[in-house]
């Protein structure tokens, strides 16, 4: 188990513009916890700043109560992995080799059967064995994903790190790499983060929801704490509804006005030669 | 259905986990052997090679000379045939080979740390540098112990300006693909402008020798150049071969291949050196010598796949294949000694068109 902290972390470009602003935050439990949080709320920085794809302006982030700083890249990456929200591979190699490039930090310049097995294992988790040899350009983006999630686990990290990992997926795939992603949490003792837009599949599996408002944590507990009708009308502007489904909030999203104001005059031209 | 076991992994007796494990294996083995071809590729060509040229000798004549004097390093050569054999065309062959090898390793580690198909090993700049330096030598009579080695020097010295000028900038500035190329391009704009201001104002004799060298040639190989060239070629591919799960890493983008370990900006300004070091060993000796270094390890992908593990030895063969066969189409169908850089872009720009046309897997 691996004790993230987060200390008055405050991040900008520029800083007339901050991005995130003094963010405490513990995560010392190994579970699924998603961040939520409208676009451009800064989600994808404050993992960044996890991993050190980003340094933090100021304040700081301590793994197991030793400063992110002082770790060297390649210690990190058997600590810490990453699926970044798109592959931005060039030249496409096939999956299994995808799958272990996972093997780099632990590795040498020679894989060993013990780095085939393991990338093996994990495409196997993520139901993608019959594609092992195809070209990884040739799959879908949602097996895209999913291998991305395979070659995250190959690593053996102790915290993963997934920027929306469900973009893509059909929603049986997003509830099976959530629910996947929840079993590695609970079974391996992994401390597993993600960034999330689906209100109901976070709802469903998260053992832990972070919302992000106003460059910085709005909200932090379980999915029935964070998710309520306020909450979700502050973060994104939107009336909804709550119920309670198999023990967990469902979230019935409901049209209305409020999504006028987001609307540009073109659209509102149209709709008005419409009426 | 996706459910984990308690403990650290899925048994391996999993029988899809053992097919993907020697499906695995044995796409490697493959590949493995069609690295052994290519090396013999090489070798069958090369044997076949040395007999090819204007002065006519015979097989057997060509490789008992060869035979002969492997035998007796150190006798002196006293027939035409002897030295034409030993003095010209042996060190041609292997000039080839090592600069065809040095040049496809150089483009297989460019394209992959500058993710870009179109990147080779001038793509910094680097033959715009060489023929900087040759111009300047041949115009003004430069001679370093020689007036060639005074070419070569100075073209080996300004073809690595361009990569001196980039790690310069990446104290200032994040060493991205980009601003490297951009960079480069740069360099190169400004070296040929004073290459062409140069070649306006000199005699021209010195301009139509200044031209001459730029085009790539084997002609110049020789046992003095070999060694150097080789011994640049064989540590430099090695270094590349040493980084090949970087290079993997590094395909995969930038933020990726941090988040596996590797300090993307360090390793991209190690091996632009590596690459350039290689680039200019083989330019400064052969001139420029264009298409193997962009295309050898394009062709090779389309065998071997892009992971580089596999993609630079292979690309070093390819290389050397594609300049040995290239030089024996230049010897045979030629009475000129037509220099090898034309013709490798002849011939090898409509097999490769080709070859595209054919693959049938994406790989670009």
């Amino acid at each position: 188990m691996t004790e993230i902290t987060l200390n008055k972390l405050c991040f900008s470009y520029d800083p007339a513009i901050p991005i995130l602003q003094d963010i405490d935050l513990v995560i010392d439990k190994p579970e699924l916890i998603c961040i939520l949080g409208a676009n451009g709320a800064g989600k994808s920085t404050l993992m960044h700043c996890m991993n050190k794809l980003a340094t933090p302006t100021s304040g700081d982030v301590l793994l197991d109560g030793r400063n992110l700083k002082e770790f060297h890249l390649k210690d990190l990456a058997k600590i810490i992995s990453f699926v970044p929200h798109q592959e931005d591979t060039t030249f496409s190699m096939s999956v299994l080799d995808t799958v272990l490039m996972g093997r780099i930090p632990h590795s040498g310049s020679l894989r060993t059967s013990d780095d085939i097995r393991i990338a093996a294992e994990n495409i196997k988790l993520l139901e993608m064995q019959d594609f092992a040899m195809h070209n990884f350009d040739e799959l879908s983006a949602g097996q895209h994903q999913k291998v991305m999630i395979a070659r995250s686990l190959t690593q053996e990290p102790r915290v993963m790190l997934l920027d929306e990992p469900t973009a893509n997926l059909d929603v049986k795939y997003q509830m099976l790499v959530m629910r996947l992603l929840r079993d590695v949490a609970k079974i391996k003792g992994i401390t597993v983060i993600t960034i999330c837009h689906d209100l109901n599949v976070t709802a469903m599996y998260a053992d832990r929801v972070v919302m992000l408002y106003n460059k910085g944590i709005y909200a932090d507990g379980t999915a029935a704490e964070v998710l309520t009708k306020e909450n979700i009308q502050l973060l994104y502007g939107i009336q909804c509804e709550i119920m309670e489904i198999q023990g967990r909030p469902h979230i019935a999203l409901l049209d209305g006005d409020e999504l006028d104001s987001h609307i540009g005059d073109i659209y509102k031209s149209l709709q008005s030669s419409n009426e | 259905m996706i459910k984990l076991r308690k403990g650290e992994a899925i048994e391996s007796a999993d029988q899809d986990v053992i097919r993907m494990y020697s499906d695995y294996r044995s796409s490697r083995w493959k590949k493995v052997i069609i690295i052994l071809a290519m090396i013999a590729g090489v070798i069958v060509a090369s044997i076949y090679g040395l007999t090819v040229g204007s002065y006519p000798i015979s097989f057997t004549e060509v490789w008992s000379i060869v035979f002969d004097h492997l035998l007796h390093l150190g006798d002196s050569l006293e027939t035409l045939d002897e030295r034409v054999v030993w003095e010209q065309r042996m060190p041609r062959l292997l000039t080839g080979i090592v600069a065809g090898a040095g040049l496809a390793t150089a483009g297989a580690a460019m394209q992959s740390m500058m993710k870009n198909p179109l990147a080779d090993p001038y793509t910094t700049g680097i033959s715009s540098g060489a023929s900087f330096g040759a111009v300047i030598a041949i115009a003004f009579s430069i001679s370093i112990i020689s007036q060639d080695a005074g070419t070569t020097i100075l073209a080996f010295v300004f073809s690595l300006i361009p990569a001196a000028v980039i790690i310069a900038l990446s104290t200032f500035k994040k060493a991205t693909p980009s601003m490297m190329i951009l960079a480069g391009l740069s360099v190169m704009y400004i070296f040929n402008a004073m290459t062409q201001y140069i070649m306006l104002v000199v005699d021209s004799q010195t301009m139509e020798a200044a031209y001459q060298w730029t085009i790539g040639t084997l002609n110049k190989g020789s046992w003095e150049s070999l060694p150097i060239m080789a011994a640049v070629v064989i540590a430099g591919s090695f270094a590349v071969l040493c980084m090949t799960k970087y290079l993997n890493a590094m395909n995969s983008g930038d933020n990726y291949a941090r988040t596996v370990g590797v300090d993307v900006g360090r390793i991209r300004i190690v091996l632009l050196v590596i690459v350039s070091v290689i680039s200019a060993a083989v330019v400064s000796f052969t001139g420029i010598i264009g298409f193997v270094g962009l295309v050898a390890p394009h062709i090779t992908r389309i065998f071997m796949g892009s992971d580089n593990k596999l993609l630079i030895p292979a690309s070093l063969l390819m290389g050397a294949l594609v300049m040995v066969v290239c030089d024996i189409i230049a010897k045979s169908f030629t009475t000129t000694a037509l220099p090898i850089g034309i013709v490798t872009s002849f011939i090898g720009g409509p097999v490769f068109l080709f070859l595209i046309i054919k693959q049938k897997k994406e790989i670009w």
